[in-house]
């Protein structure tokens, strides 16, 4: 293994692909949570069911069902492909549509616990002081969720860039346009290159490990901000008479 | 001024029937926990929808089944003061007043601040502020929205006793200029009696007629009402003549005020507080003869408060128990045997 003439753009591929994916991932997250809250009963027990799907099935079926949709050969994927030139199979939108539908669990199931542990009270003393309801979502109970939301979002990012099984159905791998990490290092492996394998695996687990710990001491610092206090209180004006 | 409440809301335990009206003053709802008192302050605040009823404020409608209005909470105009003060954590103490007020002004908002000694504070989170800081926000807060009335759930209830009353002065004072309906809920007779003027009482959902506040202390009508005031000794009675009653759980015949026949039927229970229960079969400074009650009884356990002694005793040939309170002052001691007790005819209160 030969660092110079090492191929580096699986990285790219990767960290495009975990940066697209965990954007969209963010919105639909935070709008599917809104959409679950506002649900009673058994319409939140299905679409809950629903949406949190991808973190439990094989990320594979998750595959066959995105192939099953999006290949150009069935009326969805053809339709995409013809009218509006968009085509998810064995493309880098492949891999991010992937990674999307794997990763968006994480940030949905988070930002909903997150705003579900928002002080009832004080989003209904928000409304009785005659705040409009987008500004009470957007002033109030983001900012209120804003840590469990940021876990949702770190921890959709790490795993975007992890994601191998429903990327290797979708998009396939093809270098220098959907070879992600993940899939580079299934690839290289059988062809017996372990040097190379491990150069990639090292790189997905330092990525992934600095996320983490940057969450958790982004928590920590935020903990301890909170306790700087009374910086104000000794300020007294010492005149004379 | 006027406000007018009337709602009905079925809840898991009981059906909520809030029938009132109140001008401007302080009206204050006593109730125990689970009587509905903060359901009905909700319903009002449009936080809850009652299943029918109508309320309205100076003439404004602001919920009216059969015309199927029902303003959301944002347009009621209605302020409302929570338990806990409910303020916006992630904003400072000036951003949690300002963001409320329809017209910003940073310089009032500092006013504000500095009239209640929270000047040094403007950009002070909530989380830094003490107790007391924490209601004079939520009061500034509350007030900088210009409601139409007031809402005050519970606001006392969960601090020490010695900040209380401090606390209690503060917010009465913020209170003083405000000229609208407020509406005050509390589990506590003395906290009632010190901040409200009039005074209506819940149970199980049901609110009883608004009374001055002396008259709602001093002449219980209900069973609920009767301990809520602390008049604590209770019992079912039977009409034996238009100024005798026995008491069925005492087994007691007992002197109680007169009673014509038709307005009898109209009065089930009796209560005595245990203050007008006393040792002696005679006063000295009875002012006028009355007819008092003497009452056997076998044992006596005695509790030593604060400024009283709470004795309790068991009546003869029952296993119900009278409660009186006897003053320290007067009593250094208690009797070791008590064997009689006494109690005015006229201090007995008839119940409905």
């Amino acid at each position: 293994m030969n660092l110079q003439n090492l191929d580096f753009t699986p990285l790219w591929i990767t960290m495009k692909t975990g940066v697209a994916a965990t954007f969209v991932s963010f919105f639909l997250g935070i709008f599917a949570a809104r959409f679950v809250m506002g649900r009673k009963g058994k319409a939140r027990a299905f679409w809950d069911g629903f949406l949190t799907m991808p973190l439990v099935l094989p990320p594979t079926v998750a595959g066959y069902i995105l192939l099953r949709t999006f290949s150009t050969k069935r009326p969805f994927g053809r339709f995409l492909a013809n009218s509006l030139g968009i085509q998810a199979v064995h493309t880098w939108l492949g891999c991010v549509l992937a990674a999307t539908v794997i990763a968006f669990p994480l940030m949905y199931r988070n930002a909903r616990a997150a705003f579900e542990q928002v002080d009832e009270n004080v989003i209904y003393a928000a409304q009785t002081l005659g705040l409009s309801e987008r500004t009470i979502f957007w002033k109030i109970r983001i900012p209120m969720a804003k840590p469990g939301i940021l876990s949702g979002t770190v921890l959709a990012f790490a795993r975007a860039i992890g994601e191998y099984g429903a990327t290797s159905m979708l998009a396939g791998n093809i270098a220098g346009r959907t070879s992600t990490i993940s899939q580079q290092i299934a690839m290289v492996l059988q062809n017996g290159d372990f040097a190379l394998a491990g150069f990639w695996c090292l790189v997905i687990f330092v990525i992934s490990f600095v996320c983490l710990v940057a969450l958790n001491l982004f928590g920590e610092k935020k903990s301890k901000g909170k306790k700087h206090v009374f910086h104000r209180k000794n300020k007294k004006t010492t005149g004379s008479l | 001024m006027s406000f007018i409440v009337k709602i009905k809301k079925q809840l898991a335990l009981y059906e909520l029937l809030v029938d009132l009206e109140t001008e401007a003053g302080i009206l204050a709802v006593i109730g125990g926990s689970g009587s509905g008192k903060s359901m009905t302050l909700k319903c009002i605040a449009g936080i809850e929808t009652p299943d029918s009823g109508f309320i309205s404020l100076n003439g404004r409608v602001l919920y009216d089944s059969s015309k199927k209005i029902n303003l959301p909470p944002q347009k009621r105009n209605v302020g409302y003061l929570f338990q806990e003060y409910a303020l916006f954590p992630t904003m400072t103490a000036a951003e949690n007043i300002s963001i409320v007020m329809k017209q910003k002004n940073p310089v009032q908002v500092q006013k504000w601040l500095e009239e209640y000694g929270l000047g040094d504070y403007a950009d002070s989170y909530p989380d830094h502020l003490s107790g007391g800081q924490k209601q004079r926000l939520a009061m500034i807060r509350m007030l900088a929205a210009e409601p139409q009335c007031i809402l005050l759930d519970e606001p006392f209830s969960a601090l020490d006793e010695h900040i209380k009353r401090k606390m209690e002065r503060e917010v009465m004072e913020m209170l003083h200029d405000f000229d609208k309906p407020i509406l005050f809920v509390s589990h506590n007779q003395e906290e009632v009696y010190r901040l409200a003027d009039r005074i209506g009482s819940m149970e199980n959902g049901r609110f009883s007629p608004i009374r001055e506040k002396r008259a709602f202390f001093a002449e219980p009508q209900t069973v609920g009402q009767a301990k809520l005031v602390g008049c604590n000794n209770i019992s079912e009675i039977d009409w034996i003549s238009e100024d005798r009653v026995y008491a069925k759980n005492w087994n007691l015949s007992l002197r109680v005020p007169f009673t014509e026949l038709e307005e009898q039927k109209k009065y089930r229970a009796i209560a005595i507080y245990p203050g007008d229960i006393t040792l002696y079969s005679e006063d000295a400074i009875l002012e006028e003869k009355q007819v008092r009650n003497k009452i056997s009884v076998k044992s006596c356990s005695t509790e030593e408060e604060l400024h009283s002694w709470a004795v309790s005793c068991q009546i003869d040939g029952t296993d119900a128990e009278l409660m009186m309170l006897l003053s320290k002052e007067k009593m250094p001691s208690v009797p070791e045997k008590i064997t009689e007790i006494f109690v005015d005819g006229g201090k007995i209160h008839l119940l409905q």
